[in-house]
């Protein structure tokens, strides 16, 4: 196969490859180093066809786990380590390798025999769900934001707890359908 | 000749005390058409899943003669939301992957996921993701992608749930063509009155009334016993 220069699958692939050489080196790698593989992780979570609204909210998972984790260690130590940054930093870039890997699309190419084959099947299932979980979760937040009271008005968090828990709950109902209906196909073992 | 589902004195609860399925007897035999009405709560989901194995009940059950999970190979089942079932890149590749999972070759899985997807009409959109088609061409691609190992039963949980009535009888014409075994949940009556051969009426966990369906559902005070009219 000739590669072209002009195909972008190519360069999306490449650059795939290089963010999750990244998350790995971001679990060794100290300062600087670890200050630019972040920074990567940003650029390369914003550098999306997307609204740029979505781009920004997209970080917002893995950065409000940071700060969380910052905050204890402030509280235990005095001082947060290095280690908040390197979460966000090898979450970013993994979550930028996985993405469109899309498991369900090779997955048929391997031997059904073959560990490779369970293995690219049990990512094929998580990428569904995570799919499935997105939409739940969006079309929830929708519904919260159209009923909840005014911002930080009273029954405002409260609301917004509940919706939280209620997508946790139908969530689990979901992946036990999922799972039903995939075990029942012969393939959730 | 041994039943397809023998199931009897089936009971079962979610927590102790509150019982969900009841006594429920039933028996259904090759190429019935057996379908389970009643209201919403009534139980025909949870029995759906206990002749699965999907849930333990407590009582007598055989499929096949077999211990729910054993018979599992030889039943295809349709969920409420297809979503639940189809998730590869083409509808073609999610009816055939049961196939390959099976050592099944590509070429053969792929023949007869076609032959599955032309028996619901849905060959000509074989290679399309399932996201893309409409909720009642995802049902009958749910259908096929059960239809493809070749089942001797077929158990559908409420397939015409958020149909239209046009989806609902090329549903119903669908279903009519296919020489299996089936049992069909659901409390869309005028579907039921159509297909099925047998039917069984559930309230609260029990059986309230079995019989031939056109003399159960045009019964009004048995109807409106069941919370179905």
């Amino acid at each position: 196969m000739v590669l072209s220069f002009g195909d972008k699958g190519i360069w999306r692939g490449i650059g795939r490859a290089a963010a999750g050489l990244g998350a790995v080196g971001a679990t060794l790698a100290g300062p600087p180093w670890l200050w630019l593989l972040a920074g990567a992780g940003v650029v390369s979570r914003l550098w999306r066809p997307l609204a740029w609204r979505r781009r920004l909210l997209s970080l917002a998972p893995v950065a409000s786990f940071a700060l969380v984790l910052a905050g204890f260690e402030l509280l235990a130590r005095g001082r947060p380590s290095m280690l908040a940054l390197r979460a966000m930093a090898v979450c970013w870039l993994a979550q930028t390798c996985v993405e469109g890997i899309a498991p369900s699309r090779w997955v048929l190419s391997l031997s059904p025999r073959s560990l490779a084959f369970r293995l690219g099947l049990f990512a094929a299932f998580t990428e569904h769900f995570a799919h499935l979980f997105g939409s739940a979760t969006a079309r929830a937040l929708l519904a919260w934001r159209l009923a909840a009271p005014r911002a930080w008005r009273s029954g405002w968090f409260h609301s917004l707890a509940h919706a939280l828990a209620r997508i946790v709950e139908r969530s689990l109902v979901r992946a036990e359908r999922f799972y039903a209906a995939q075990w029942l196909r012969g393939l959730g073992e | 000749m041994t039943p397809v589902i023998e199931a009897e004195d089936l009971r079962f609860c979610f927590e102790p005390g509150r019982e969900v399925l009841r006594k429920v007897s039933l028996r259904v035999l090759a190429g019935e058409r057996v379908a389970i009405a009643g209201a919403n709560g009534a139980g025909k989901s949870t029995l759906l899943w206990c002749l699965l194995g999907l849930h333990r009940a407590e009582g007598r059950l055989r499929l096949f003669g077999l211990p729910p999970r054993q018979a599992r190979s030889r039943v295809g089942v349709v969920f409420q939301n297809p979503e639940d079932q189809l998730f590869m890149p083409t509808i073609l590749e999610d009816a055939a992957l049961p196939l390959i999972n099976r050592g099944i070759g590509w070429e053969q899985a792929r023949e007869r996921a076609r032959q599955a997807l032309a028996a619901v009409g849905l060959e000509s959109e074989a290679e399309r993701p399932a996201r893309r088609l409409s909720l009642g061409q995802r049902k009958r691609a749910a259908i096929a992608a059960a239809l493809a190992c070749d089942p001797e039963l077929l158990v559908l949980d409420e397939p015409t749930a958020e149909l239209d009535g046009r989806a609902v009888r090329l549903l119903a014409a669908v279903l009519e063509r296919l020489p299996v075994t089936m049992l069909i949940a659901s409390h869309d009556l005028a579907f039921l009155r159509r297909l099925a051969t047998r039917a069984l009426i559930l309230r609260d966990g029990s059986v309230l009334a079995e019989g031939d369906p056109e003399r159960l559902f045009s019964n009004e005070a048995l109807l409106e016993e069941a919370g179905l009219i």
